[in-house]
């Protein structure tokens, strides 16, 4: 297909299946991509309790994977305190804010049974999550995975 | 000729705005954009899009599933609805009978069992990539307070965590012939 004079970008829609894009897939690939930002978590989280001192195993954020873009952890007695930043880089080299909606968790290896706690407050970038049993107790050398929103 | 789609799949996690195109100083040929915003795409919103999709990936779900456990007649977990990043399967199957591609469902005990993916997957360019879970959530849907434990292995000591095992619980142990709502990470 003709590109027009702007090629390689702008790009011109249209052409072939197999050399081009075309107007209405690239509308529907707008519009899935616009459906899943809504709704995808901000991060994953992998925590190992450590006999509360916190560890993250594993992290996977929007914001990056690995060790220098996950938040921060500690343990104030009663919960593990995840911090993130107001703000972080995103991929284009630009600092964007971002707030915290909410966030789950489920234990990954208990012995017994149990949960995450979750406390967060709307809108903070701080999120306290404890691994509890039925009783309410915290489970000091338990692993689990949080969700953030 | 047929190209090689840039990068890796999804599930591996390494997702870069260079895969989709992206680029830290893209730029419109000549400095020139779009000549009609109805039929051309400009280096700005590919630099956009590329960065979206990019966060989009790293925090996706490998595998979302509703499971309904059999353990009155003892028998492997049924797999209600599966959305996988490589295929849908909203038929259903019986756990240990998988479609290709799909993981298998063992049962351990009562409230307990296992779902093992293959060791690598295809996506739908057939680009094969290992399988490493980090672990999973899960919500049961039953009357009574109960919760779901998801804890990742790797059941063929090759450093990535193909397995996850599921336990539903309640205060009074394991909670029999549950259905509940799994995400794999």
């Amino acid at each position: 297909m003709a590109l027009g004079g702007f090629a390689p970008l702008p790009l011109r829609l249209g052409g072939t299946a197999e050399e081009g894009i075309t107007a209405a897939q690239y509308k529907r690939l707008c519009a899935d991509i616009v459906a899943a930002r809504r709704v995808k978590p901000f991060a994953v989280i992998a925590i190992d309790q450590n006999s509360n001192s916190p560890q993250i195993v594993a992290y996977r954020g929007q914001n990056g994977v690995g060790v220098g873009d996950q938040p921060t952890l500690t343990w104030n007695g009663a919960f593990t305190v995840i911090t993130f930043a107001n703000s972080y880089r995103d991929d284009r080299d630009r600092i964007v804010p971002m707030r915290l909606t909410g966030a789950r968790g489920s234990l990954a290896g208990s012995s017994a049974g149990g949960r995450v706690k979750v406390l967060h407050v709307y809108e903070s970038n701080i999120v306290r999550v404890a691994p509890i049993d039925f009783s309410g107790a915290v489970l000091s050398t338990a692993t689990y995975l949080v969700v953030i929103r | 000729m047929t190209v090689t789609p840039a990068g890796l799949p999804a599930w591996t996690r390494t997702a870069a705005i260079e895969y989709y195109g992206g680029h830290a100083n893209k730029a419109n040929l000549l400095g020139i954009g779009a000549v009609d915003s109805r039929t051309d795409v400009t280096a700005e919103q590919i630099a956009r899009l590329s960065a979206d999709v990019a966060s989009l990936v790293r925090v996706s779900p490998l595998a979302v599933m509703s499971v309904t456990c059999n353990d009155t007649s003892p028998a492997a977990p049924t797999v209600n609805w599966i959305g996988m990043m490589t295929g849908v399967d909203a038929d259903g199957y019986a756990g240990d009978s998988p479609p290709t591609g799909f993981p298998t469902l063992a049962r351990t005990s009562n409230g307990v069992f296992t779902i093992t993916f293959s060791t690598s997957l295809a996506d739908d360019y057939t680009i094969t990539a290992a399988v490493d879970l980090i672990g999973g959530t899960g919500s049961v849907s039953v009357a009574a307070e109960a919760d779901v434990d998801i804890a990742v292995s790797d059941p063929n000591a090759d450093t990535y965590n193909e397995r996850a095992t599921v336990k539903v619980w309640d205060s009074s142990g394991a909670v029999s012939d549950a259905t509940l709502l799994i995400e794999l990470y």
